[in-house]
């Protein structure tokens, strides 16, 4: 019995030792797990601090980049302003830099004469300025220098006028061709622009298609193409009508003798001589009665004061030895003349029905010219006092070549009457004015641009002219037009650079 | 004259080989807006290429915003500017001419 108590004293003993045991290797644990938890409490409260300094940082970022994004905003406003201002505080010049070799020959046909000259090669270089120093005003202008290659420098062709001396080719030097100024309002709800200077008054409307000249002057050349100075006034009517407009324009063709520079009598007064060289006035009054951008009809009547003819009375005072010694003054001033014109055109046929249509131009235009001579007087060999009328259609279509993407050919037809006597003295044609044809004209164009640059737009024209009666070349109303037999014909292949 | 015809002949056949394939144009530009939105916008084209500048153009045009950015400007064009005909035909053109003309390009229209 003792030894089973003692037995079991042993047990307890060892069970209760092993017990104490596990208690202190939890309280071990317990602290290392408490340490543990500090440690994480500790990283933990870093962690947040962290976040929070972050936060307050991410705020502070924030509102920096709103605010550089304000100011990004701002400059490019500025910027934006700086480079509208820029963009107009200067003249903005262009070129266009044509390049030419022309073929050209004329044949009279009841003779049998023939002139050629089988390469004609000529540069022509616009330089062309604009400028707008404020809303509603702006300047614009064209220096050209228009010669044949190996030119003298200074050719003096004395039927070589101020209203040509651009558009043919001649010399090296740099004229104006254009440069005048248009401020435009309105005067309650009526839009108005005026202009004064040396107008863009050459290859005008329908012209443009012949000469690729991606847009046309202000008149229609039916009847007009000269350089000439003038003012203008241009009234819209666009409210009542779309796209119409009406512009009067009043100019000064040829200026009549004056006293020299430094004359005694007065300088620059008008002379009053014995030759009737009167200053030569024009009146215009042109616009469009239509325009939708598709369909457009232009009007245009023109009246000329004091033009140029035969003084059926008075001969030329000059000395007997004087070839004109008893002869008619020729170049007086002989009467008025008035051309009017009705072009239409249809950019465009119908509605995207096709590319190819949607590309093609076609257009007709009519015309009619009458001078009237003064009493005393004849004009393209009217009677003494009398007038002669004449008139003339011209046709033309232009499509797209097919085959390249901006080429375009074109054919036209002009037909003139015995009298038909427009003002086309600027019309850039070697062989002559083909608008101003008595008798029929034919032409043909491929305009396209070389190697599909844009900047180098091209063309290649062939023109083909029948004179039934005097060829009509030059201002001259003192030439009678009669019957006649001449053809002409011109092969011209251009390469332009235009920027 | 003869060797002229022959001449310009071989050019003409010469230069149809040298060419490039389609590409965007101003001048189609300015008559698609003449034809077709002048009168709905009651603007000329000038003035409607001008109400943004060319940055403006072209970062619309970069992202696909023409037709926003140009109903924004005309908003009577809105069919228009929605049709496909002018997201597939005439947006390229139109956007040429507007960039031509834009508030900073410093072209001037004519009169």
């Amino acid at each position: 019995m003792k030894k089973t108590l003692l037995s079991l004293a042993a047990i307890s003993i060892l069970s209760i030792n092993v017990h104490a045991d596990e208690i202190s290797d939890l309280k071990l644990q317990m602290k290392k797990m408490m340490e543990q938890i500090e440690r994480l409490e500790k990283k933990q409260n870093a962690t947040n601090e962290s976040l929070i300094k972050l936060d307050k940082e991410q705020a502070v970022t924030t509102k920096s980049v709103k605010k550089l994004d304000k100011k990004q905003k701002r400059t490019s406003k500025s910027l934006a302003k700086v480079k509208v201002h820029d963009a107009f505080d200067n003249i903005k010049f262009g070129l266009d830099f044509r390049n030419t070799i022309e073929s050209l020959e004329y044949k009279n046909n009841d003779t049998g004469e023939k002139a050629h000259n089988s390469s004609l090669l000529t540069s022509r270089l616009y330089l062309t300025m604009a400028s707008s120093p404020m809303k509603g005003l702006i300047f614009k202008g064209k220096l050209a220098v228009y010669s044949t290659w190996g030119s003298e420098l200074y050719v003096d062709d004395k039927k070589q006028k101020d209203w040509s001396g651009s558009s043919k080719a001649s010399d090296t030097v740099m004229r104006v061709k254009e440069a005048y100024f248009v401020y435009s309002d309105k005067v309650g709800v009526q839009p108005y622009s005026v202009s004064v200077g040396r107008r863009p008054s050459t290859n005008g409307f329908l012209a443009n298609y012949r000469e690729n000249e991606p847009t046309a002057g202000s008149p229609a050349s039916h009847i007009t193409n000269m350089e000439v100075n003038a003012l203008m006034l241009r009234l819209n009517w666009d409210r009542y009508v779309t796209g119409s407009y009406t512009k009067f324009v009043y100019g000064r063709a040829h200026s009549g003798e004056t006293e020299g520079v430094y004359s005694t009598a007065g300088p620059y007064a008008s002379v009053n001589d014995e030759f009737e060289n009167e200053d030569v006035d024009f009146a215009l009054v042109l616009g469009d009665a239509y325009n939708d951008g598709q369909y457009q009809l232009m009007y245009q009547w023109a009246h000329i004061f004091d033009t140029k003819g035969i003084s059926t009375n008075d001969t030329y005072n000059v000395s007997p030895t004087d070839p004109l010694y008893g002869k008619y003054i020729k170049k007086g001033s002989a009467g008025t003349a008035d051309l009017a014109s009705l072009s239409f055109k249809i950019d465009g046929i119908g509605d995207e029905i096709t590319d190819f249509l949607d590309e093609t131009t076609f257009f007709i235009s009519g015309a009619y010219t009458n001078y009237s001579a003064d009493s005393g007087h004849s004009l393209i060999g009217s009677s003494d006092g009398g007038n002669k009328d004449g008139h003339s259609i011209w046709t033309g279509v232009i499509i797209p070549d097919g085959f390249t993407d901006a080429g375009k050919i074109g054919f036209e037809y002009n037909h003139g009457s015995q009298y038909w006597t427009p003002m086309t003295w600027a019309e850039d044609t070697a062989i002559g004015s083909k608008i101003a044809v008595r008798g029929d004209a034919y032409e043909t164009y491929w305009n396209f641009d070389l190697f599909g640059v844009k900047y180098l737009p091209s063309q290649i024209r062939y023109t083909y002219v029948q004179h039934d009666y005097t060829p009509n070349i030059n201002c001259a109303g003192w030439i009678t037009p009669e019957e006649t037999d001449i053809t002409a014909q011109n092969i011209r292949f251009a390469v332009s650079y235009r920027y | 004259m003869k060797t002229y015809k022959k001449v310009a002949l071989a050019a003409i056949l010469g230069l149809g080989l040298m060419v490039s394939p389609a590409s965007a144009d101003a001048g189609k530009g300015k008559k698609i807006y003449i034809k077709k939105l002048k009168e709905t916008c009651g603007v000329t084209g000038a003035v409607f290429a001008a109400k943004h500048t060319q940055d403006e153009w072209t970062e619309a045009k970069e992202e696909g915003k023409l037709t926003e950015i140009m109903t924004e400007a005309c908003p009577a064009g809105k069919d228009f500017f929605d049709s496909s005909k002018f997201k597939k035909k005439f947006a390229p053109h139109l956007y040429d001419f507007v960039n031509d003309f834009a508030s900073d390009s410093g072209n001037i229209p004519s009169c």
